[in-house]
């Protein structure tokens, strides 16, 4: 009895070495975690997704002056 | 899908501090407090290095894991983000980061240590998209725009990029293939031709 406690007790004590998970969780493929409204959900967006996306790295690329030179603006 | 990040090409940057200005100007950021800063490594010795500092919105954020209050949040595409109105302005934070991002605006008489506030990369915070109480807490949410941080965006040398970690990483990589590296970056070489390059006076 004193045993089993004792092997419970210091489980419990090894719990507290663990680290909380700190990357995005994904639940059932969706994000779960605080809530707050993506960007693509805006006025400009309408919740369109890949027309977010599709600015988004268009506005990326432009940064290249390589990529723009080539592409002529 | 995109994880956000920045980048600062410190062979590029040119300490002129645009970025700090931008950012300040567009998410009136109040007095006291700089999201972002210019640090330089060997001011005014030749070969000094110049770099410009955020949040940079860590994989692994450890102001996250330190957060007594549970009020950092990473959204979908990788941005750190926090909750003022569960902030409780401890400081924590601010002790965890590497980087010095978190700020403390003074509030009161007394110099007290008011709720945090730190780069938003742009995506403002947990309230409605552009929303004015949105703007009031965290600043303008470009991202709901369809625009990356103002800070990279108007980066004249574009030694500040932000945005998709990959798509930066390709941009950085054919940068440095380009430019090549070491003497041939920066020095005497570069400003007044390198010796190999001197033709020979013609024999009279």
């Amino acid at each position: 009895m004193t045993r089993a406690a004792l092997a419970i007790l210091s489980l419990a004590a090894l719990m507290a070495c663990g680290e909380p998970q700190q990357s995005v969780q994904y639940r059932g493929g969706k994000y779960a975690g605080k809530p707050d409204t993506p960007a693509w959900e805006s006025e400009q967006f309408g919740a369109d997704r890949a027309q977010w996306e599709r600015e988004i790295r268009n506005r990326n690329l432009k940064q290249s002056e390589y990529t723009r030179m080539k592409g002529g603006g | 899908m995109a994880r956000m990040k920045f980048i600062c090409d410190a062979e590029r940057c040119i300490e002129c501090n645009a970025c700090v200005t931008a950012c300040k100007n567009e998410h009136e950021v109040p007095w006291g407090i700089n999201r972002r800063r210019v640090v330089t490594i060997n001011d005014g010795v030749p070969g000094e290095r110049s770099m410009s500092v955020a949040c940079m919105h860590c994989s692994d954020a450890p102001c996250m894991a330190v957060c007594p209050v549970d009020c950092f949040y990473k959204t979908e595409d990788g941005v750190v983000l926090h909750d003022k109105d569960l902030c409780i302005g401890c400081g924590y934070c601010f002790y965890a980061c590497p980087f010095g991002a978190p700020q403390f605006p003074q509030t009161g008489a007394f110099g007290m240590r008011g709720k945090m506030d730190k780069c938003t990369f742009c995506a403002g915070g947990p309230e409605e998209n552009g929303s004015q109480e949105e703007f009031e807490k965290y600043g303008r949410n470009r991202l709901a725009e369809g625009k990356l941080p103002v800070c990279a965006e108007m980066c004249s040398t574009k030694a500040l990029l932000g945005g998709d970690g990959d798509v930066l990483a390709d941009i950085f990589r054919e940068r440095v293939l380009v430019r090549g590296k070491g003497a041939e970056v920066w020095g005497w070489g570069t400003a007044y031709g390198k010796p190999e390059a001197k033709k020979e006076e013609p024999k009279s």
